[in-house]
Order: structure tokens, then C-alpha cells, then sequence
């Protein structure tokens, strides 16, 4: 869910296209920062669906009732979600919902692709078995690897060195990896075509058998140590660092690696170790992967029409990948425009996938529109998994139960391209401790490659692998120490200035403890052993587990931007680049502008990349940061998750809001009031019922002040762009001639007098989706530049994280000794959410995360190799995912760490209300049955097996 | 292959739609999306499991709506007979109970899975009108609806609160206690 790497603007990884586009005269502004970001190509983003106040869904299909408000509660709240009407009524806004024909310019007649993938890694591919299909079934058009590299398109993705289909007469890189497109020119005739070749033994031809040459080696670059003993040495101090390498930094960590074992051998500690596995599981989002394509080789313009996750990601891919996909082969690409969908679920799953690749590819050969829709067969078989795991962690612990050091080596175990595998063992890697207070850690965390369906980005990133393993041990000591589990967690939790394993020391009360004490009292933890007691000779086992989890939200350097307007009639849009999976973002963000402007804004544009391209002449990246340059940011964007929300982005939406508030507002309103600026400071007023109040002075409405600075050309635009490394980066802006200090890196502001006509959120999200329109307007946004820059702290960038969302879960299960059946009858969460920005929003995250925790736990499992997903036999039918009777919907309850003061920040919860649901099922289940299983999911079999029944 | 087109018109959203010409197995939903553009009913895995394609399907029009998986039911099953969608719920331009307590229970994340659960709680609804259900056996009867579809973002339990919510506030939805 959480993208490690952010995207640079002009850093984007590796592309071989040279920029042969010329930026003459007919090339906008927009499409010019484009040629420099993507290297060549053209990348030109269509509006993603816009929602409005008024309810108007995007294809005008139902209004809102008359007396109905809409979506908007009172100022910092909502009704529902801005984007539910469109979702209960059925209106287009997935990518599976559309064809050629919904596409203005678009040849209305559409192919359909079948793409074929090898179920074997073992065995050469020889070709394609049409002979399968009658004459009147037969594809217009089939291409394999053979026609890749006779039209000299690379078949890459990213810096993986293997191609993306099976060479014929070569083998598999991996399950599920293509093998060859089929085209067919009518919709039936696909389907029926699918119906003949989907499980058909015979479709793809293969050679004999061949020994796998491949070995299950890290990937390149995936490996990461870290060494910490107490202050002397950690990463934070004395930078990244590997023990078995040379180098003065590596040879000091080799050498407190040394220390690390002796302390973890001395008298008086005791060494607890184990080894725990996880699963392979999918996201199974609902929407399987479907897009369109269309390359129009007069124009040399690739269209492609795809549900994302992430704007920035998929303009980043379209630009390099598809360069480096097109570079120097049989089909010129100048242009790519992409046309965002909504996705139907995304859970990281859609984070740099593959699919786009191989829909352009798809798009290039089919000669006219191309579909692809995957069914949940193709999903399974090609889409990105959650990493299979192994832990080997060992804990050091003194005889009061005191933790001294912790050894952890985790394995995450991703498929046969390399994707985001690396940078989730990273994650994994950084949430080697979890909660707790280790003076001394040596923890090795690394990415496999294997020849299963690709790993990657999925809710949790490396968290739900390191916390199984290290919930459980815990548990495990404190089975073997006769401690109340819970106590041995409050004993060791971490506090404030306490290290990670990197050596970050926490900042502010992280309210672990808190956590624990509260579970402690609660009566389904007290009473465990007697209820317990109640059921002994029943043929049920109960149980009640606990479990913490410290979940780190954003990347460690995080780039983030958002715009807020103003109309003259008091209406506020804002514009984000971040995406909304379903997580609540746009809602959210709607009503972040309240604490400044003092309404919610009833319009969002959500997924924008070109407007702030265009507004905030940012560069990133380089060897070295470049703060006093105003025009450098450490950090242009990162993937949009559902972890980014509370925090990041909702501080650009309040910091834009503020602005506008100070720059805008509030001299309309010292001019209606008839004050001067020294008469009266803006912090003296207050938001109430859309009026700003102000001692001794008539209260002022939203729209009243609005007009006025319209009418005396105040600022009513603001775009901003922040980096958190560590802590905001702030700076001084002047503006009017005033200095304001803002925890921002990047500010430009529109004053009303640049184009008083125009608005720009509401000319933006046209319906429908129309590729002829492609221009943008003009420019009215000043750029201020920044000075007296504050830099991040030191050594921040050796944080690894610093964030974090800490919960804990309390699970009661019953165990069915016959069958070995395991119900979650109970389960309590605590967490510190910090400000809760929409209660509605963030319990539906949570329960959401039980469901995918159950499911992690009891029921969800692939094999990561033969017999798993890449076999193209798996769906719903034996991959089970958890159903309303597998909640505990009476007795789910979330209990909400109070704000620890007004000003508190909102926190990105959506991964770490799942985290610590898994080891609380599994050690609830240990609770109850008295034997520990180390391996996940807990399956009735395991069950059996382990209780002899 | 001619002799497996066949001609279909159904009564869709209260309309009967023009004959199409389409090949005898053509399921449902194919039928619905490519045919008659609607694409409300969505499709999640093919095989009946998911139920993100449920809609209502009435085989004469006095018959009471029974929830039919369009991904799994060829279109000629259920030709000249009538069939409701998501599309199909909103009453010149009102949105029915059950849309709106949906929206204000917060119960959808992504949505995909919202036409689905909407059309089996439209069928339930439609069903507690002939047969009140005991208070007391309300989440018996939503779950007994909705406990099969899957929805991956929430854990359901909004769903409930919404679908228990419009079934109590509905009037003759739920017997009447006994004085």
C-alpha cells in the first residue's frame, strides 16, 4: 500500500528513449515538463471523474433529492462519501466499465485480448496451439516474444533483466508469465475462444523437461542490515551499512555485529528463538485489472485507459517504461495519454503493476482499440501477491523479563520479477522490532526471487511478515517465563526517546503502554481464564490473544502537494494528485479546508498531476539535497496509499487552505470590518456556521468575504507542495509584501484579479472522457520563492522511518477440537489515530482491516510456486477471502486513543488497524488450544494435526 | 454458428427492452454491459462466488424478485422475463431507502461490491413486505442475504447497521409485537 521510493521529477529511473519529441511551438507547457520528466515521451493525463457538492453524479445520471444537502455535513464533516453517489447508482467510473465506444475520438470498433501465460517453469515453451479453435474462433492476430524482438520492443519492466514474455523455445521466469496475445475482433468470439483455451492442457506447447536454471538468489539491491548497539552505533548515526562488505562504516558494523553476539550470549540472559512463515497472499481487489488500449500510429500516440492507484506512479511508468518499452522499435511513440479510472480496490495491488505494460504492448499490435479484462483466473495468475515470509528471530530477554537485544532474519519471499519486493523487505526490515525497546538489534532483511507470481506492494508492505513473527515470540516468552503476556509487552514497549532498530529515537509519546494498560482492564482479557475455565470438557477451546503493532506510515521522505480556490461565491475546491482506492481520501480531504476557510469544499479533483507540474516549477532528486535552492525539493510525490491521507495529505489541503486564509480572507475581512492589519491578529478570530467571528465585531459570512476579495483582487488560489523528512520542512514566503513562515517547501498563490472569471476546479473532470481535449490554461498562479529555508534534521534521511500508527488487538476465538474450525467471536482494537479527521471513515478502515486480518490469519493461501496462483486455476472458489460470518459483527469494538491535544495531526491508520490482527488470532488460538503454530494461515488441518484430532 | 443466435428482449428497469440479436449462451451480464451498456452489475469472479453480479430477476412480473447471479445465467433463461439493476433502483431521480442509508452508513469503500449488496437488499426488502420478520431475527435475515457476497475493503459491518436500519424504520417490515 505504501510505495517506498518516491518519484522525482526528473530522476526517473533509467530510460533509453532519446528526446527525439521536438518541444516547438505547438507543445505546451504541460507536455514540455513532460518530454523533461519522461525523457521523450509525451505524457498527457485526462481528467480524473470529478464530484461536485451538489450530488451530480459523472454521468448525470441521479441528482441528489431536492432536500437533501449532498454529501456535506457541518464544516469538517460529511454526510458520505463525496464519491458514494455515483457508487450506489451504478454510474460508470471503473475501468472495466468502459469501451472504445465511451471514448470521444476513439474508432468505436474494439479488440479483445486474450493473453496466455505458462503454468510450467520447468518445461520449454514451444508456441501456441490454435488448432485448439475452429476456423470462425480464431484470433486476427497472435503475438509471442518472437514478434517482441523482431520489432525490437524490449518486453521490459523496469530494471528486471528478464524479458516480460517466455521466450519461445525458452522457459519460464517465472508462473503466469506471458506467453503470447491473442487478438480477436468481436467480443463473443473472445469469450468463446476463452472458454476453449483457459484450462486447456494443450493451448501452450512445451518441450521437454528442462532442469531450472534459476536459483532462488536475492534480488540485486534487495538486501539491507542493520546493526544497532545502544548510541554507539545505528544507522541514524553513522549512516546505511553492510557487515559483510569492506569499507570503514560496514567493518564497524561487522565489528558491533561481534558485540551484538556476545552481548546476546552473557550471563544472565536467556535467548528465546523461532522460526515463523507467512503466506503468499493476493489483495483480490474486486475489480480484476481491465483497461483499454489505442495506438494511433498517424499521431504516434498511445492511449491507454486504466484504474490507478497512484497518478504519479502510472505518468512515471507511462513515461519511462513505455520509453523503454518503444524506444528504437517498429512502433513510434510520442505521446502517451493516460485516462485514470477509479479503482475498484486497490491494497497496494496496483502499485507498478505489470498490466500497463502489457496493455500498451497489447495496444501497439491490435491495430485498433484493444480491451483487456482480466477474469479472476488471469488476476490470480498475473496480479501482484502479498510476500510469502520467513523470520528466524531470536530475543534476548534477563530473568525479569526485560528485552535486551533482538536478532531478526527475514526472507521475503517475491516472485520472478523483481517489483517492489526489495523495498518491502526494507519495510519489513525497519519493523524488525515492532513495539519494543531493544538497546541492541542486528536485523538482515532481504527479497528473494523465486519463480512464483510477482510480490510486491500489498496493505502492510513487510509489516503484516515482521509483526506475525514477532508477536508471536513474544508470546512465546512469555508463555515460557509464566508472565502475563501483556505485561511482559508493558515492560518493554517503547517510549519517548527510546531507539528503533535503526536507531531513530521517538519523538512524542507513542502511547504503547497506554495501549497495553488499556487492553489489561479490559474484561475480555481479565476474564480469559475463566471463561476458559467455563468451557473445560466442551468439545470448544477458548482463547483470547493480544498483539501490538507499531505500523509506520509514509516513506521516510515524503512529497506531497495539494491546491485549494475559492469562488467569488464563497464555493472551495481542491485539487490533489492523491488517489482515492476507496480508503476516504477525497472525502477527507473535502473537509480539511474547514479549520482555515471554514467550510468543506464541494469539489475535489483528485489524481491531478499537470496542474501542479505547471504551478510549482519544482526539480528533484540529485546526489546531494539542495535546500537553498528554491526550486529543489527533496521529494516531488509519492504513490497514493491509503496510509497518506491523514497526515501528509490532509496538511497540504490545511496548509493551502491557510494560505489563502491569511494572504486572501482575512485583509477582505479587516476591509469589511473597516480594520487596519495592526488592529487585529488572525488568530483573534474564529470559524463558526460559515461566519468568521472576531471580538466586538459583526460576524462575517464565507461568501461575503469572498466576494470582497474577489472584488479587491486578493489571493484566492493557493498551491503548495511539503516534504516530511523527519519533520515538515518550513520556510519564510513573502507575499504582498508580507513574510510568512509555513511548514511548507513550495507555495505559488492566484489572485483573483488573473482571471476572475474562471474557477479552475470546475473546469476540470468534463464528462465524458474526450482525448481531443488536451490543452491547459494558461497559468495563473505566482510561484513565491522560498528562503531561510530549515533544513531536516540531520541524519534523517537515515531514519529508515518516523512515523508511526501504534494499535494493539485483543481476539477471542473458539476452537473447535473436532474440526479444528476457528471462530473470532471478540476483538478489540486500540489505537492512536491521533486527530480523527472522519470517524465514519476511519472505523470502516478498521473494519475492513479485521476482515483482511481474519482472512491473513484463518483462511487466505496460495502456494508460492507449482500448485499457486501462476497455474491460472485459482478463484474465489478455493481462495478464500472472509465473509460477513467470519467477523465478529456483534462484538467488534474500537477503541480510539483520545487526541492528546487539540492541535494533534491525523495519523494514517488504514494498514496498521490490519497489522497486529493476525498474531492476535494466532496467539488467542495458543490461548486456547495450548500448542503454538508458527505458520500461517492456521488452517482446521494444521489444527487437527497439532491436537491429534 | 447462426443457428445459436437467438433473439432476447427482457422487461429491464420496468422497460422492455428492443429484441437484440445474440448468441444463445451469452450470459446475463455480458448481455448487460455490451448490449445495453449498463454497467452497474459488475463482474468479480466469473463463477458465482463473489455475487458483485446479483441482480433481481422476477420471472413473470407478479412474481416476487428472487437475486440471480448475472455471470453465471445465460441470457436466455431469462428472455422475455424481468430483471432490475442497480441502474433500476433510483426512482425518478430519488434514491430508494436502502441507497441512501448505504451512503450514510459509510458502508462502501472502493464501491465495486455495492451493486451486489444493494440488489440482494433490495430483493430482502421486497421479500419482508409478504413476510414481516421477528426483531429480534433482523440480522438473521440480512445476513441470510448478504453473507455470502464478499466485500473486501470493510468487514460488513456497515452494511448490516444500513440494511437493519431501513428494515426497522420500513413500516410492516417487522411483525409487530405481541401486547
Amino acid at each position: 500500500m505504501v510505495a517506498i521510493s518516491t518519484i522525482d521529477k526528473i530522476a526517473m529511473p533509467e530510460c533509453r528513449i532519446a528526446a527525439q519529441v521536438p518541444a516547438g511551438p505547438q507543445t505546451s507547457r504541460r507536455e514540455f515538463l513532460r518530454l523533461a520528466a519522461a525523457g521523450g515521451i509525451a505524457v498527457i493525463v485526462m481528467p480524473y471523474p470529478s464530484f461536485d457538492v451538489f450530488g451530480q453524479t459523472a454521468t448525470g445520471a441521479v441528482a441528489i433529492p431536492s432536500e437533501d444537502h449532498g454529501w456535506m455535513g457541518p464544516p469538517g464533516q460529511a454526510r458520505y462519501r463525496i464519491d458514494g453517489l455515483p457508487k450506489v447508482t451504478g454510474a460508470k467510473i471503473y475501468a472495466r466499465d468502459f469501451h472504445a465506444r465511451d471514448l470521444n475520438g476513439w474508432p468505436k470498433q474494439e479488440a479483445h485480448a486474450l493473453v496466455l501465460r505458462v503454468g510450467h517453469f520447468n518445461r520449454t515453451f514451444t508456441g501456441v496451439n490454435l488448432k485448439i479453435l475452429p476456423p470462425e474462433l480464431q484470433p486476427y492476430r497472435t503475438i509471442t516474444n518472437d514478434d517482441l524482438v523482431r520489432d525490437k520492443i524490449a518486453g521490459l519492466w523496469y530494471d528486471d533483466p528478464q524479458p516480460m514474455f517466455v521466450p519461445v523455445g525458452g522457459s519460464a521466469s517465472l508462473l503466469g508469465q506471458p506467453a503470447a496475445i491473442l487478438f480477436f475482433d468481436a467480443a463473443q468470439k473472445y469469450r468463446e475462444a476463452v472458454r476453449l483455451l483457459q484450462f486447456h492442457e494443450d493451448a501452450l506447447l512445451y518441450g521437454g523437461d528442462i532442469v531450472p536454471v534459476k536459483v532462488s538468489e536475492p534480488f540485486p539491491r534487495s538486501a539491507m542490515f542493520l546493526t544497532r548497539f545502544e548510541d554507539e552505533f545505528s544507522q541514524v548515526k553513522n549512516g546505511p551499512s553492510d557487515p559483510n562488505l569492506p569499507g570503514p562504516v560496514n567493518e564497524l558494523a561487522h565489528q558491533f555485529r561481534e558485540k551484538i553476539r556476545e552481548r546476546m550470549g552473557s550471563t544472565g540472559l536467556k535467548l528465546y528463538k523461532q522460526t515463523y512463515t507467512t503466506q503468499v497472499v493476493d489483495p483480490m481487489f474486486l475489480e480484476p485489472e481491465a483497461g483499454l488500449a489505442w495506438y494511433d500510429s498517424a499521431s504516434e500516440t498511445l492511449q491507454l485507459l486504466l484504474g490507478t492507484q497512484s497518478s504519479d506512479g502510472d505518468i512515471a511508468s507511462a513515461g519511462s517504461q513505455m520509453g523503454a518499452i518503444f524506444h528504437d522499435s517498429a512502433f513510434r511513440v510520442n505521446k502517451v495519454v493516460l485516462h485514470p479510472c477509479y479503482p475498484g480496490g486497490g491494497f497496494g495491488g496496483r502499485d507498478v503493476s505489470p498490466f500497463l505494460a502489457l496493455l500498451a504492448i497489447a495496444g501497439a499490435y491490435a491495430g485498433r482499440p484493444v480491451r483487456i479484462a482480466n477474469d479472476r483466473f488471469a488476476q490470480f495468475q498475473s496480479g501482484i501477491k502479498r510476500n510469502a515470509s520467513t523470520s528466524e528471530v531470536t530475543i534476548a530477554v534477563n530473568d525479569q523479563g526485560k528485552f535486551a537485544a533482538i536478532e531478526n532474519h527475514l526472507i521475503l519471499r517475491g516472485g520472478g520479477k523483481r517489483n517492489y519486493s526489495p523495498f518491502v523487505a526494507q519495510l519489513a526490515g525497519f519493523s524488525a522490532g515492532n513495539s519494543y525497546n531493544f538497546p541492541v538489534s542486528s536485523v538482515d532483511s532481504k527479497a528473494q526471487s523465486t519463480y512464483g507470481v510477482t510480490g510486491g506492494s500489498m496493505r502492510g508492505f513487510g509489516g503484516p511478515q515482521a509483526f506475525f513473527a514477532v508477536e508471536s515470540l513474544v508470546d512465546e516468552i512469555a508463555g515460557s517465563m509464566s508472565l502475563d503476556p501483556i505485561e511482559l509487552r508493558l515492560q518493554n514497549v517503547l517510549h519517548e526517546g527510546d531507539g528503533t532498530v535503526t536507531g531513530y529515537k521517538l519523538q512524542g509519546d507513542v502511547r504503547l503502554a497506554e495501549i497495553c494498560k488499556l487492553a489489561r482492564e479490559t474484561q475480555l482479557w481479565s476474564g480469559r481464564n475463566a471463561q476458559q475455565a467455563k468451557r473445560a470438557g466442551t468439545n470448544k477451546l477458548w482463547g483470547v490473544g493480544f498483539a501490538l503493532s507499531m505500523q509506520a506510515y509514509g516513506v521516510g521522505r515524503d512529497g506531497v502537494m495539494a491546491a485549494v480556490e475559492i469562488g467569488a461565491d464563497g464555493e472551495i475546491g481542491v485539487i490533489t494528485n492523491c488517489v482515492d482506492m476507496g480508503n476516504g481520501s477525497a472525502t477527507s480531504l473535502a473537509i480539511s479546508t474547514a479549520n482555515s476557510l471554514g467550510a468543506n469544499a464541494g469539489k475535489i479533483q483528485m489524481g491531478e498531476v499537470p496542474f501542479f507540474e505547471t504551478n510549482l516549477p519544482l526539480e528533484s532528486g540529485g546526489k546531494s539535497p539542495r535546500w537553498n535552492d528554491p526550486r529543489w525539493t527533496a521529494s516531488w510525490a509519492i504513490s497514493s496509499s491509503a496510509c497518506l491521507t491523514a497526515f501528509q495529505q490532509v496538511h497540504v489541503v490545511e496548509q493551502a487552505s491557510r494560505v489563502i486564509f491569511l494572504t486572501g480572507l482575512w485583509p477582505a475581512a479587516l476591509a469589511l470590518w473597516g480594520k487596519n492589519k495592526g488592529d487585529l491578529k488572525p488568530d483573534a478570530s474564529r470559524w463558526e456556521n460559515g461566519q468568521l467571528l472576531a471580538p466586538n465585531l459583526p460576524p462575517l459570512a464565507l461568501k461575503d468575504i469572498a466576494r470582497r476579495a474577489f472584488a479587491d483582487g486578493n489571493i484566492i488560489g493557493a498551491a503548495v507542495h511539503a516534504v516530511y523528512q523527519g519533520k515538515w520542512i518550513a520556510a519564510d514566503y513573502e507575499v504582498d509584501n508580507e513574510v510568512y513562515r509555513w511548514p511548507l517547501d513550495a507555495v505559488a498563490t492566484r489572485a483573483a484579479s488573473t482571471h476572475p472569471e474562471e474557477f479552475v476546479p470546475a473546469n476540470r473532470g468534463q464528462w465524458p472522457l474526450d482525448a481531443h481535449r488536451l490543452e491547459l490554461t494558461p497559468t495563473a498562479y505566482e510561484f513565491h520563492e522560498r528562503f531561510n529555508t530549515i533544513s531536516p534534521p540531520p541524519n534523517s534521511q537515515n531514519y529508515g522511518r518516523s512515523l508511526y500508527a501504534p494499535a494493539g488487538a485483543l481476539v477471542a476465538v473458539e476452537v473447535d477440537q473436532t474440526t479444528g474450525h476457528v471462530d473470532v467471536l471478540a476483538l478489540e482494537l486500540f489505537l492512536d489515530a491521533g486527530r480523527v479527521i472522519q470517524p465514519d471513515l476511519l472505523s470502516g478502515q478498521f473494519e475492513g482491516g479485521v476482515a483482511m486480518g481474519i482472512g491473513y490469519a484463518l483462511l487466505e493461501e496460495l502456494p508460492l510456486e507449482t500448485g499457486g496462483a501462476g497455474d491460472g486455476t485459482w478463484n474465489l472458489n478455493r481462495y478464500h477471502v472472509a465473509l460477513a460470518g467470519d467477523m465478529p459483527l456483534q462484538h467488534l469494538k474500537l477503541n480510539i486513543l483520545p487526541a492528546t491535544s487539540p492541535d494533534a495531526k491525523g495519523k494514517g491508520i488504514a494498514e496498521t488497524v490490519m497489522c497486529p490482527i493476525a498474531p492476535a488470532i494466532a496467539n488467542a488460538i495458543t490461548h486456547a488450544t495450548g500448542k503454538r503454530f508458527r505458520d500461517l494461515p492456521i488452517t482446521p488441518e494444521k489444527i487437527r494435526q497439532s491436537l491429534g484430532s | 454458428m447462426a443457428e445459436d443466435i437467438i433473439s432476447i428482449s427482457i422487461i429491464l428497469n420496468g422497460q422492455k427492452t428492443e429484441p437484440r440479436q445474440v448468441p444463445k449462451n451469452m450470459l446475463l451480464l455480458d448481455f448487460l454491459h455490451d448490449e445495453m451498456a449498463l454497467t452497474g452489475t459488475k463482474f468479480g469472479c466469473g463463477i458465482g462466488v463473489c455475487r458483485a453480479c446479483t441482480v433481481a430477476w422476477q420471472r413473470v412480473p407478479t412474481a416476487e424478485p428472487v437475486p440471480i447471479l448475472a455471470c453465471s445465467t445465460p441470457v436466455d433463461l431469462v428472455n422475455g422475463q424481468t430483471i432490475r439493476t442497480v441502474e433500476g433502483l433510483a426512482d425518478n431521480n430519488q434514491l430508494s431507502k436502502l441507497q441512501t442509508a448505504v451512503l450514510e452508513a459509510f458502508a462502501f469503500q472502493c464501491g465495486y461490491c455495492t451493486p451486489g449488496f444493494l440488489m440482494a437488499g433490495e430483493i430482502l426488502l421486497d421479500g419482508l413486505k409478504h413476510a414481516p420478520v421477528e426483531r429480534d431475527k433482523v440480522d438473521e435475515a440480512v445476513l441470510g442475504a448478504i453473507g455470502q457476497h464478499i466485500c473486501r475493503c470493510t468487514g460488513y459491518v456497515r452494511y448490516l447497521q444500513a440494511m437493519r436500519k431501513v428494515i426497522l424504520e420500513t413500516p410492516g417490515l417487522v411483525k409487530k409485537s405481541e401486547l
